[in-house]
């Protein structure tokens, strides 16, 4: 048998085993059949959100985050708009951020009495991802690939959505090099953690089936947390959920 | 066994891999929406934000990614850089280190810069560590250790998978495989928290990188 055929085969096996991801494994704590597991696609694109990757602490649940975060409310995409574009490093590219404006219809937690979501909407800075090289141009003029209109359209105004915001920590996006589209009076930008967006895609809500749930993570997928992310099959299960866990206003 | 039946078994089978490895790669498909890295050596910065500690940590994990894959050097450059090799002579910086706040983790890895004309790779990645977390951690040498390894792993094409996961995602998408660096976050809620796992990638990551730059 030649070298190549044996090599062939061995990099078969290799490839292959790369595939067997999901073999029969004990039963392990919070797990949920995989079928309900699996991130399903409806009609919302998430993928603008996931330009970032973290290595992060998961919480468990929805009620473990909130417990450790200072605001949580649901509510509709209100739309999107420039954000804060920043500095790097002399002669890098900008960091451009997009915001995501969420106007609140159930407040749950640190929402009553702040000031900087008076106007009941919260201003959400994300990362708008890469910029693309453009050596017509000095680097400071490269453009980000992903526009708020991508951002838009993909997640459109009116979709229903659950976030658990932090206000920034000063100075914590570095040097700002343009602040984007003005707050109004005393909005402030907010940040979320990885697991800090939770959408109701309204296709998977159409066709509800009993253990798929509508909802679809923001920045990462779900169930990154575990099996309890799941259980809540819509955005009112979702709320209601943390409701009675305490967390209502 | 003639060498035309044994060629065309190889050439069935490199058919059938290609088929293969597009479903298969579901366990590390490349972050950042899809956008591997450039095939080029994996050169690395400081910006000015980074501390020394932070530069206690980074070269253990560029030296030991070095020595493990098949990259082609990982080379320091003193100052970040965009250019082009025809511009100033060397390739652009492809990891720009940072020390700086994310939310809710250790850090963070994301793709900054794309080449129009050569859409489908990512020119250079911005790593940011998180040392106020990093400090704060249960073990916080493991923890830069392990986050430092981690967000690396990502600018190379890693996926990370999570313990915690439903079902639980297993190392590399292989329960074959040990842990390794790649899994996300404390690491004092993992088996063997100062374990070697910590700044290694186990030999399906490592398989996955080679594949890429061979």
């Amino acid at each position: 048998m030649s070298k190549q055929f044996v090599a062939a085969l061995a990099l078969a096996a290799a490839v292959t085993a790369c595939g067997t991801s999901t073999p029969a494994q004990p039963a392990q704590r919070g797990a949920a059949p995989a079928a309900a597991a699996a991130e399903q696609k409806g009609s919302l694109d998430t993928s603008p959100l996931r330009v970032v990757e973290s290595d992060f602490p998961a919480a468990e649940s929805p009620e473990e985050l909130a417990a450790k975060l200072p605001i949580v409310a649901a509510g509709v995409i209100d739309g999107w708009q420039q954000g804060p574009i920043l500095e790097s490093y002399p002669n890098g590219p900008l960091d451009y951020r997009v915001v995501l404006r969420v106007r609140i219809t159930e407040p749950l937690k640190g929402v009553a009495g702040r000031s900087s979501l008076a106007d009941g909407l919260v201003y959400i800075a994300l990362d708008q991802g890469a910029v693309i090289r453009d050596d017509a141009v000095p680097v400071d003029q490269w453009k980000p690939e992903n526009s708020v209109q991508d951002f838009s359209t993909a997640m459109p105004s009116g979709t229903r959505i659950l976030v658990f915001p932090n206000e920034f920590p000063k100075n914590a996006l570095g040097k700002v090099r343009n602040t984007g589209d003005a707050l109004p009076g005393r909005a402030r930008l907010m940040s979320v953690p990885p697991q800090g967006i939770v959408l109701e895609d309204p296709e998977l809500k159409a066709r509800a089936s009993g253990d798929q749930t509508a909802l679809v993570g923001g920045r990462e997928p779900l169930n990154v947390g575990g099996a309890a992310w799941l259980e809540p099959k819509n955005m009112n299960d979702l709320v209601t959920r943390l409701q009675q866990h305490g967390f209502t206003e | 066994m003639s060498k035309h039946r044994q060629l065309s078994i190889v050439v069935g089978i490199a058919v059938v891999l290609t088929l293969v490895s597009v479903t298969s790669a579901s366990a590390d498909i490349w972050p950042f929406k899809g956008v591997p890295p450039d095939k080029a050596s994996h050169s690395y910065c400081y910006t000015s934000s980074v501390s020394a500690t932070s530069k206690s940590y980074i070269p253990g994990a560029m030296n030991y990614l070095n020595e493990r894959t098949a990259i082609p050097g990982v080379s320091f450059h003193s100052s970040c850089d965009t250019q082009n090799s025809d511009g100033d002579g060397s390739p652009a910086t492809d990891v720009a280190w940072f020390d700086m706040w994310v939310d809710g983790a250790y850090g963070e890895a994301t793709c900054k810069i794309r080449t129009a004309s050569d859409s489908g790779v990512c020119d250079q990645a911005f790593v940011k560590l998180n040392t106020g977390t990093l400090n704060a951690a249960a073990r916080p040498h493991q923890q830069y250790i392990k986050t430092s390894c981690h967000e690396l792993g990502h600018t190379v094409g890693l996926n990370h998978y999570s313990a915690l996961a439903s079902p639980p995602e297993p190392p590399a998408g292989d329960f074959s495989q040990p842990h390794d660096c790649m899994m996300s976050g404390d690491v004092d809620k993992m088996p063997d928290p100062t374990g070697s796992w910590l700044w290694q990638y186990n030999d399906h990551h490592v398989n996955h990188i080679n594949g890429w730059w061979s």
